[in-house]
């Protein structure tokens, strides 16, 4: 139920209880006044009875005396009877009665002459009845006046039907005076009646309209109801009306009525005007607020409007404006946490998405171009695992700050530029801009430059750098979808490229990706018998003496050709086929191992390059075990080359499978020793059993300006119980200098190119011959 | 049977008035005059002016329109100017017999007076005209004709309103107890409450009451009146008045009563022997002949019928056929006790048609 309708049902026994009761004390206090009221309304009708009943009873007073003065009755009694002095008297009557009646001319006035003998000489009757005859009262008046010679009489009667007054006279027939005589002969009694009409109706009316009780009496009677009324009709006669009670009912009825009906219009008004007021004042400004709160919650309005009101609900809408602002800021808050990255206050991916929608979107209207710079941290890895993620974080921090300093100027300019962290070392720049590349790459080229010499933060050096893809829109891409791919396509392309730069995205770096993609596939599914091979390439002791061989891996792919394991084994790496590739490898060579021992001697080694990322798992340790034990492999017949890279995963993880490995019978061996970033010191912790110089420092060290080098180096090496090789040796020149710094072994095409196991026994057997052993 | 101009509509004023007027004529009178009273338009003016020529006198002629107003008249013993009066043959009977009238010693007019007729005046009073009472009624107005009394008592719808009656006791009972097909003197008391119960019926199509000739001539509404109930030749008298011949005479299909009017003089006139010179000379078959043919009602005379125009002597309205003389009620008398009930009706009815 809602607050109107409640207010509607509560206010209604209020208002019906309230005027209820007042109506009921008016009530009473008007009741009496309403009886006085009748009261005084009886007697003055009562009142107005007894002038009727004076003013009617008189005709037969001023009938009597106009009668008497007229003279008729001496005309009568002296002429002859006969019709003609009938018709005179009676035509005497008509005119008196006319004059008397004259504004009533249906009332009954009846005149009537006896002798002395009481016959009747004389009747006429003023009414619309011609066969009247005189009544009983009148007769009996007549009949008692003679009886007892009373000379004057009035008299009323009330007793049968007709209420009529009688008055008669007693006269000396001659003298026509009150009769004195003694002979009744001589008198003649003439008496007028009036039917008192007028007043019988007016008592009739009054009877009926009360409803009453008429009594005569000879006395007043005692008062013994208040409502009640006495009037004297004549000396000896009163009328007393007693209205029935029921008589008040009616004018209490219409006072209660009246009352009532005041009471409910009152009540009406009352209870309008309430709910108006009320509804206006208290629930319709509720109302208006529940309207504005379902708007805000229906996310129609901001928020309900302020208000300046001090009522209740102007208190309740304030802090509602309130709680409302509160719970938008909260909620702004948290979708700005939501679009924004907390580590460097960036705007994540989230925001980066919604950005660069609506940037292409504005691009597309405004014939724009679009580029999308996408960055990837080079070593970030390293940062967090050499420095903590402390630094990490650091390094993040600072260089948010610096991308956000960079597109400053872009902002100030022209806007359009957002600069937001993707993830981990991950970020990117969404820039509008009018002219095809120059911006994007002017940007793109001032992030390089950030990395010239490492970056620098306040507390930390980090020697990382930064590699960016961009593709620009339209060209690059249509939607956003096309344009990640391929930045992120180009971004990689630069990383692969040698890190620390920008590509654009280009038809050459997708089909660079769409092999790279192939080669994922074919490895995956590859039959490595099928397809791989070994080769084996022979390296000799200073006497030349064959003393091992290096192990490479070659893919002949049904599909795509010869391909370079440069080309196949970072993407090996990155796609996890690795595993399966090195178990082949490690499979395959140690299979070989007895017939190679048989050709080249018990002695003679195979060096196996391992992945440096594999390095970090146990799992690696126990497999190679496995195989070692499941072939029969003696110890120190097996030597894993590690590339220098290999330094930066160093953990301790990795320095356990090291030592695992090697008491496990294999021999550790660095590969590409001199061109890397393998510190010194790696060569005293690392359990390290040879270094592989590499082809590029065998040369340069084998030229005669640093010749000097050569033996302090390798002297070095010696010194930490660790034998050296050199690698790519072209010449026998350069085998002699090194065999003359001290070198242990040799390798090159100056000895042989990688061969198949099938090829070794040809091999040495030419090279037995060749008077080399 | 005419009226008296002078007197007005109500029956008591014009008593009074009458009264008065009479009393101051004699005065400055230096012929004698002799004062007739008589209904308007009943003596034909070569009549008068004969007779005054004659014997050089005045004749002053008072007239009535109501049988009941004449007779208060003859019978006040205060006054003593009326010399010469004309009564219906009832009154002339009855005033006779209350000594009211100077004996005529009527045997001695031989002359040529019907005996019928001198027998029923009797020896007070001299035989003058006689007629029918019948009713009268615009030709112009009503469509049908009104000849029967059940016509105004049946509230024919043309007449609501339209009907004067007679409004003296017989005049007005009469043509009521004819209808109710009762004898027109009756007095028996369920008989006249019958006839007063039709007239009180018939009281709500009246007009008026009064005289219909007087009514004509006083009233502005004249034309309001189609049907009357008049004594014969009253017609004339009454398309005079209004300028048109458009009422006609007819006697009703019911019957009705023969009427007879005769000369008296007043037991106390003071003219006697005037009077009776009038009486002489109006006997004359010569004059009386002229006189009746004059004012178009029949003569009571014999050889002055004769002396007539075949026109006059041939109108049935006039003089009827034997065969309706036949049919007609002729004269009774009514005992006082039945005149004082008539009256009494006739009282009545009058406060009843007044009260509406």
């Amino acid at each position: 139920m809602n607050l109107n309708k409640r207010l509607v049902l509560l206010l209604f026994p209020i208002i019906l209880f309230g005027y209820g009761i007042a109506t009921f004390f008016v009530y009473q206090y008007q009741k009496s006044s309403v009886i006085e009221l009748e009261q005084a309304k009886l007697e003055q009708r009562m009142f107005q009875l007894q002038s009727v009943f004076k003013e009617e009873s008189s005709a037969v007073d001023n009938a009597m005396a106009l009668f008497l003065e007229g003279g008729y009755l001496s005309d009568f009694l002296t002429s002859a009877s006969s019709s003609y002095r009938d018709i005179a008297l009676s035509q005497g009557l008509n005119v008196l009665t006319s004059q008397i009646l004259s504004n009533k001319p249906n009332s009954r006035l009846s005149f009537a002459l006896y002798n002395g003998s009481g016959d009747e000489l004389f009747y006429y009757e003023r009414s619309a009845d011609p066969f009247a005859t005189i009544s009983n009262e009148q007769f009996g008046v007549t009949q008692k006046m003679i009886a007892h010679h009373i000379t004057s009489s009035w008299e009323l009667f009330h007793n049968s039907s007709d209420i009529s007054v009688v008055k008669g006279r007693l006269l000396d027939r001659v003298a026509l005076l009150p009769f004195k005589g003694r002979d009744i002969n001589d008198s003649v009694q003439l008496s007028f009646a009036v039917r008192m009409d007028q007043f019988s109706e007016y008592l009739a009316t009054l009877e009926q309209s009360y409803n009453a009780t008429l009594v005569w009496s000879n006395q007043i009677l005692p008062v013994e109801n208040v409502f009640a009324h006495s009037i004297q009709l004549s000396p000896n006669q009163f009328l007393t009306i007693k209205p029935n009670a029921s008589v008040l009912a009616r004018p209490l009825l219409n006072l209660r009525i009246q009352l009532i009906f005041v009471a409910f219009f009152l009540g009406v008004i009352t209870y309008g005007l309430l709910i108006y007021l009320i509804s206006r004042f208290i629930t319709a400004p509720i109302s208006a607020l529940d309207n504005e709160l379902t708007q805000v919650m229906e996310y129609q309005k901001e928020n309900i409007s302020p208000t300046e009101s001090r009522s209740e609900i102007g208190q309740l809408s304030k802090k509602f404006y309130v709680l409302f602002e509160q719970l938008q800021n909260n909620l702004k808050k948290t979708h700005e946490m939501a679009i924004t990255d907390t580590l460097t206050s960036l705007p994540n991916r989230f925001r980066f998405y919604e950005y660069a929608k609506s940037a292409l979107i504005k691009a597309e209207q405004d014939k724009r171009f679009v580029s999308l710079i996408y960055i990837d941290l080079d070593n970030f890895k390293f940062v967090n695992d050499k420095l903590g993620h402390e630094a990490g974080d650091d390094l993040l921090c600072f260089l948010a700050n610096d991308l956000q300093r960079l597109i400053k100027p872009i902002l100030q300019s022209q806007g359009g530029c957002m600069v937001s962290r993707l993830s981990g070392d991950e970020f990117a720049i969404v820039l509008t801009h009018k002219v095809a590349v120059d911006e994007a790459d002017d940007l793109a080229q001032s992030v390089v430059a950030l990395f010239e010499r490492g970056y620098q933060s306040d507390h930390y050096y980090f020697p990382v750098s930064a590699s960016m893809g961009i593709a620009t829109y339209p060209a690059d891409g249509h939607n956003l979808k096309e344009l990640i791919a391929n930045a992120d396509m180009a971004m990689y392309n630069a990383k692969r490229s040698g890190k620390n730069r920008y590509k654009h995205y280009s038809e050459n770096i997708a089909s660079a990706a769409r092999r790279t993609k192939s080669i994922e596939t074919q490895l995956k599914m590859i039959d490595c018998d099928k397809e791989f091979s070994l080769v084996y390439m022979p390296y000799t002791s200073a006497n030349m003496q064959i003393k091992g061989f290096e192990v490479l891996i070659r893919w002949h792919s049904a599909e795509l050709g010869e391909i370079h394991p440069d080309e196949f084994i970072p993407i090996a790496e990155q796609t996890g086929t690795y595993a399966k590739i090195d178990h082949w490898v490690f499979e395959t060579a140690f299979k070989s191992l007895p017939k190679i021992r048989d050709i080249f001697g018990e002695e003679c080694v195979l060096s196996i390059n391992i992945s440096a990322a594999e390095l970090g798992h146990h799992v690696v340790l126990d497999r190679l075990i496995e195989l070692k034990e499941q072939y029969g492999i003696e110890d120190k017949s097996i030597e894993l080359e590690l590339t220098e890279t290999f330094s930066y995963v160093q953990t301790s993880s990795v320095f356990d499978v090291l030592n695992g490995l090697q008491k496990a019978g294999f021999s550790i061996a660095i590969d590409d020793f001199g061109v890397g970033y393998t510190p010194l010191l790696h060569m005293i912790d690392y359990p390290v059993d040879k270094v592989k110089l590499d082809k590029v420092l065998t040369e340069r060290v084998t030229n005669p300006e640093y010749a000097k080098l050569l033996p302090a180096l390798i002297e070095l090496c010696h010194l930490q119980d660790i034998v050296v090789t050199a690698e790519g040796i072209e010449n026998t020149s350069q085998y002699k200098n090194l065999r003359e710094a001290g070198c242990d072994f040799f390798q090159g095409y100056w000895l042989s190119k990688p061969m198949t196991l099938d090829e070794l026994e040809n091999w040495y057997y030419v090279y037995s011959n060749k008077g080399n052993l | 049977m005419k009226k008296l101009r002078m007197i007005a509509t109500s029956h008591l004023g014009s008593f009074f008035l009458y009264t008065s007027l009479v009393l101051s004529f004699d005065a400055h009178s230096q012929q004698p005059t002799l004062n007739i009273l008589n209904w308007d338009d009943y003596l034909s003016e070569q009549t008068i002016n004969e007779w005054e020529k004659l014997n050089d006198s005045k004749i002053r002629l008072i007239t009535y329109d109501n049988e009941d107003m004449r007779d208060l008249l003859l019978t006040d013993t205060k006054q003593h100017q009326i010399d010469l009066a004309i009564v219906d043959v009832q009154s002339a009977n009855k005033l006779a017999n209350l000594g009211y009238l100077f004996d005529l010693n009527v045997a001695q007019f031989k002359g040529n007076i019907e005996p019928k007729w001198l027998e029923t005046c009797g020896d007070h009073a001299v035989p003058y005209l006689w007629g029918t009472l019948g009713i009268a009624y615009r030709t112009d107005k009503v469509t049908s004709p009104v000849d029967s009394w059940a016509d105004l008592f049946s509230s024919r719808q043309d007449l609501k309103g339209h009907i004067a009656m007679l409004g003296d006791y017989y005049g007005l009972s009469a043509p009521a107890l004819i209808h109710l097909n009762l004898s027109p003197y009756t007095d028996k008391e369920q008989d006249l409450k019958k006839m007063y119960e039709l007239l009180k019926q018939q009281s709500d199509d009246v007009l008026t009451y009064d005289y219909a000739p007087s009514y004509l001539l006083d009233a502005e509404n004249k034309d309001d009146m189609y049907a009357a109930v008049v004594y014969s030749g009253d017609q004339y008298t009454m398309n005079d008045s209004i300028g048109k011949d458009v009422w006609k005479y007819v006697l009703p299909k019911e019957s009705s009563f023969l009427w007879l009017d005769c000369w008296v003089i007043p037991a106390n006139s003071e003219k006697k022997v005037l009077a009776q010179s009038f009486i002489d000379y109006i006997g004359r078959a010569d004059v009386a002949a002229a006189n009746s043919e004059s004012i178009g009602v029949a003569t009571v005379d014999l050889r002055a019928y004769q002396l007539q125009s075949s026109e006059m002597r041939e109108d049935e309205l006039i003089y009827p056929s034997q065969e309706v003389l036949d049919g007609l009620y002729s004269f009774q008398m009514l005992s006082d006790a039945n005149i004082r009930k008539r009256i009494r009706i006739q009282e009545a009815i009058k406060v009843i048609h007044e009260s509406k």
